[in-house]
């Protein structure tokens, strides 16, 4: 069968013309929140109707594409976290106008290590109680690292 | 080892005279003396021909006298050619003995469309129940899995997407009783929503097959049937029963038919339970949580399947129609602490008070399926038509929980249930209709039309893929051409359109707008209505080589797919990869350009084969992880991800073997390996998602010898090695290779003249714990299901009624 081995070798030849390996971005964006300055940490507490400065290091091997922050109420207790057990919690309770905070933050293209330092206002009248801060950085490639931890919301 | 022949073809003409027309009734035995199901039966030269039914009898009427060459073939059995001198009703016997060349990792064909098969330059492979049964996956797609060059990407136990040499969802066709199933085969969470139990043969085409079987089919067709026809005057039950240790599983179908002259009836009830499935592990890590596993369960993921099957049927010498109604059902449990990937909502008291129950999140499936078969010959041409109306009703419940601005409660007249996160309610029409004609005796011309209609409807609390109308329909035609004996040629085209309306969609709740110091609060549109057409064309040539012991098979194709709405104009959350689905409408319809090849040969001790293919898409339509590109994105935290084009070549094949160093003993080997690149683009130099790592399988097989009062069984030893899958893409993870071992033991036994079969399979027997790259739950770090101990029994019972 010539014919076959002809056409094995052409198929088995396409193939490892193929598997010549780009160098492609592997690696993940880093958060760091550990650091003296860093802010919140887990089992922080954020004021009613107060700024409060919003410290993070992002690093990346390439560039930080852009970050994101979510602080949603944890009236529930709905997750079982290490880092949220070591906090203690109020009982939990119906939400009525919990704080919903949404936000997603770019900034220049190229950057690989990035200290955040966003002025963020927590408004009069949420309910005050145990939330989660949960923070998301993207790299420009696409690979997202995410930290999330407890903190309290409560009137000063 | 009975699922696997190689075409033999036999010359031999035969004489035809006579006026009387005769009838010619017979019974097949295996080498044990049991009767055999489903084995086909032709008389050479003509375009009569039959199965056996379940015990292995059939019956051939209104046949001229004559003389004639009766073929009886079966998988994994030497094929029998029987000269019949008919002058008078007659009755024969025949035993078929194993053909020693058959194998079951590898199987090429069926007699049954032998005229098919021989012009086929795509590869093929058809399993029967008896595979299916042995193999014993969680679900039908778990259990095709072994056939070299399919994958599957699971949710949990009950939820297997077919994947064919990596490509899957819209890429890939699957048909049921010769009419192409529709689900919601765009989404993850999607499965086959066929019943295991009454898939009675499955044929997997690999390659670009959009000539047949519609512009999808760009990595292949999975077709399944339950085809076992009862022979003529007959009466019979058949009942399964199955146990799975792992996830304690329980599964029984039991099945009724009858047939008379020329009409048959089946009806069979399929009914499954099963627990939380457990795996090998305490804990697992989702982020930066560590979830505890109650005793390795992993919490939710249990569920319930309840399916109905009624088909019915008229079949008479140049005519036939078949009805089949089927109806499955499912409940699947999500796993509660990674709903969205997020850990969250997790009321552990609850789930693990019961393994058994199916708390939220969860989804409820229910497919409704009408269709028909009507095949009709005269002379030299052949219709076949094809109808189906089909009903796919997904509801996706989820515990609430606001996210975005949702409010804490959800008002009243929203008009649907705050816990309904999706719902989908998708009707589909379609019709197909082939003429066959045999314009000269080596040329065969083949063509036909096809179309479908398509309305999804959507519901629940939470946006992902848009509301649609969609209107498809496409002519084709293809010329086989039998060069000589050995050589054959085919060529086809094809051309289709297709309509396509996709529906706005508004939020249900309030989102703020802020425009120069005023904030307004507003239903946000989410997807604007699109109305598209789309048009384009396929072709395919192929040639193939035969003789006894050896093929060879060429096939180019040029097929393309039309972008689907989710593709278009999605605009929400996926909830089992957390992250923001985006669409893009103006993508244009994916081509795709394939070469495969296939070299198969088949000695007295041994045989292999290989299948390589290389395919090239100028746009594949890929779902490409982002970031926020300016902070005035109305999506807020979750990653974006958006559809988008890219150039991908891919490669790769399938490498199987078999060797018999002594009698009933024999040897095998299987590889897989698939090797895909984005040639452009911002993930250019990366992979494609959910890419099957390369893979082995060494099987060693056993023909026990008559051993006390057990008598012959069969025992089977699978070891599987994985390779580390380096190959990814954002957001996956380097999965390590693993070892994993399953073993298996089949008996068949007799018990007041019915055949009864037994198998114990045990599958993972050492309780390995490994990750499966193309698992969604390998994103959370959740092993595959530790050791499984499954035992399937099968009870027939037949009798023959009175004219």
């Amino acid at each position: 069968m010539k014919v076959a081995n002809i056409f094995i070798l052409i198929g088995f030849g396409l193939i490892f013309f193929q598997c010549r390996k780009e160098e492609v971005d592997d690696q993940k964006p880093a958060i760091d929140s550990n650091y003296t300055e860093a802010f919140p940490k887990a089992c922080d507490t954020l004021y009613i109707g107060e700024y409060f400065i919003f410290k993070s290091h992002f690093t990346d091997n390439e560039a930080i594409g852009s970050y994101s922050l979510d602080i949603h109420n944890n009236f529930d207790h709905h997750s079982h976290s290490t880092e949220a057990a070591t906090c203690s919690l109020d009982p939990v309770k119906q939400a009525i106008n919990p704080l919903i905070y949404l936000e997603n933050f770019s900034f220049a293209k190229g950057l690989k290590s990035y200290y955040t330092n966003d002025s963020i206002y927590i408004p009069m009248g949420v309910d005050a109680g145990d939330y989660h801060f949960h923070i998301a950085v993207t790299d420009q490639t696409g690979w997202q690292s995410i930290k999330i931890f407890s903190v309290k919301i409560l009137e000063r | 080892m009975r699922r696997i022949t190689f075409i033999i073809l036999f010359f031999i003409t035969s004489l035809l005279f006579g006026q009387n027309t005769l009838s010619l009734n017979g019974h097949v035995l295996d080498e044990n003396g049991h009767g055999l199901p489903a084995v086909n039966i032709w008389i050479e030269n003509t375009s009569i021909g039959t199965q056996t039914n379940q015990e292995g009898f059939f019956s051939l009427s209104n046949i001229n006298k004559g003389k004639y060459n009766l073929v009886i073939s079966f998988l994994g059995y030497q094929t029998q050619t029987r000269t019949i001198d008919l002058n008078e009703n007659t009755h024969i016997d025949v035993q078929l003995k194993p053909d020693l060349k058959s194998l079951h990792e590898v199987t090429i064909t069926d007699k049954s469309d032998e005229e098919n098969q021989k012009h086929q330059s795509l590869n093929t492979e058809i399993v029967d129940q008896n595979y299916l049964q042995m193999q014993s996956g969680t679900s039908l797609m778990k259990s095709l899995s072994r056939m070299p060059g399919v994958s599957t990407i699971d949710i949990g136990s009950g939820v297997s997407k077919p994947v064919i040499r990596g490509l899957s969802f819209n890429r890939l066709v699957v048909i049921e009783n010769g009419s192409i199933h529709e689900g919601q085969q765009w989404g993850a969470d999607h499965g086959l929503e066929i019943d295991q139990f009454s898939t009675e043969k499955v044929e997997l085409i690999k390659g670009p097959s959009a000539i047949m079987h519609g512009p999808d089919a760009i990595a292949g067709v999975i077709k399944l049937d339950q085809s076992a026809i009862p022979s003529q005057h007959t009466v019979g039950s058949k009942i399964n029963l199955g146990y799975k240790s792992n996830n304690q599983w329980f599964g029984g179908s039991a099945m009724a038919y009858t047939r008379l002259e020329h009409f048959f009836i089946k009806f069979r009830i399929t009914k499954i339970n099963y627990a939380d499935f457990r795996v090998p592990t305490e804990s697992v890590d989702l982020y930066s949580y560590k979830v505890n596993l109650n005793k390795g369960n992993v919490r939710n993921t249990a569920g319930k399947e309840d399916d109905i099957h009624l088909s019915f049927g008229y079949l008479k010498d140049r005519f036939q129609t078949k009805i089949y109604f089927d109806h499955v059902h499912n409940k699947t449990g999500f796993f509660a602490n990674a709903s969205g990937l997020e850990p969250l909502n997790v009321d552990v008291m609850l789930h693990d008070a019961s393994r058994r129950d199916v708390q939220m999140p969860f989804q409820d499936v229910k497919h409704f399926k009408l269709s028909s078969i009507t095949n009709y010959r005269i002379n030299r041409l052949k219709f076949e038509l094809n109808l189906s109306a089909q009903q796919n009703l997904r509801n996706e419940w989820i515990l609430y929980t606001p996210h975005d601005y949702m409010p804490p409660q959800v008002p009243d007249d929203v008009g649907f249930d705050e816990n309904l996160d999706k719902s989908f309610n998708k009707i589909t029409y379609a019709g197909h209709l082939h003429l066959d004609f045999r314009l000269l005796e080596q040329l065969r011309i083949t063509s036909g039309i096809q179309s479908d209609y398509q309305n999804n409807k959507i519901g629940g609390r939470s946006f992902l893929t848009p509301a649609y109308q969609q209107l498809r329909s496409g002519a084709f035609i293809q010329a086989n051409y039998e060069i000589n004996e050995k050589q054959n040629f085919n060529a086809g085209v094809r051309y289709d359109v297709g309509l396509l309306n996709t529906e706005a969609y508004y939020n249900w709740y309030l989102s703020p707008i802020v425009a120069s110091n005023d904030t307004q609060w507003v239903n946000k549109q989410r997807a604007e209505a699109l109305h598209k057409q789309f048009n384009n064309w396929v072709a395919s040539l192929g040639y193939s080589y035969n003789t006894k012991k050896t093929a060879l098979k060429i096939n180019i194709g040029k097929t393309f797919r039309m972008p689907i709405a989710k593709e278009l104009a999605t605009n929400g959350m996926n909830n089992h990869m957390f992250r923001y689905e985006i669409g893009n409408s103006n993508l244009k319809p994916e081509i795709a350009y394939q070469i495969d090849f296939g070299f198969e040969t088949h000695q007295n001790k041994w045989a292999a084969g290989i299948n390589p293919f290389v395919s090239y898409f100028p746009n594949y339509i890929y779902l490409n992880p982002s970031y926020y590109q300016d902070n005035s994105d109305d999506i807020k935290f979750l990653q974006p991800y958006y559809y988008t084009e890219a150039e991908v070549l891919r490669a790769g094949g399938e490498i199987h073997s078999h060797f018999f160093p002594i009698e009933n003993l024999k040897l095998g080997f299987i590889a897989e390996y698939i090797y895909a690149v984005q040639i452009s683009g911002t993930k250019k130099g990366f992979t494609l998602p959910f890419s099957p790592p390369t893979n082995f399988i060494l099987n060693l097989c056993y023909q026990l010898p008559n051993w006390k009062w057990i008598g012959q069984s069969k025992f089977n030893i699978d070891y599987k090695i994985v390779m580390t899958q380096n190959q990814i893409v954002p957001p996956e993870q380097v999965t390590n290779g693993y070892q994993r071992i399953d073993i298996s033991w089949f008996k068949q036994f007799d018990f007041k003249k019915q055949t009864m079969s037994l198998g114990i399979i045990i599958r993972n027997l050492l309780n390995t714990k490994y990750y499966e790259h193309t698992s969604y739950y390998r994103m959370i770090n959740l092993p595959d299901p530790g050791r499984n101990i499954n035992i399937q029994l099968q009870i027939p019972f037949s009798k023959s009624i009175k004219k």
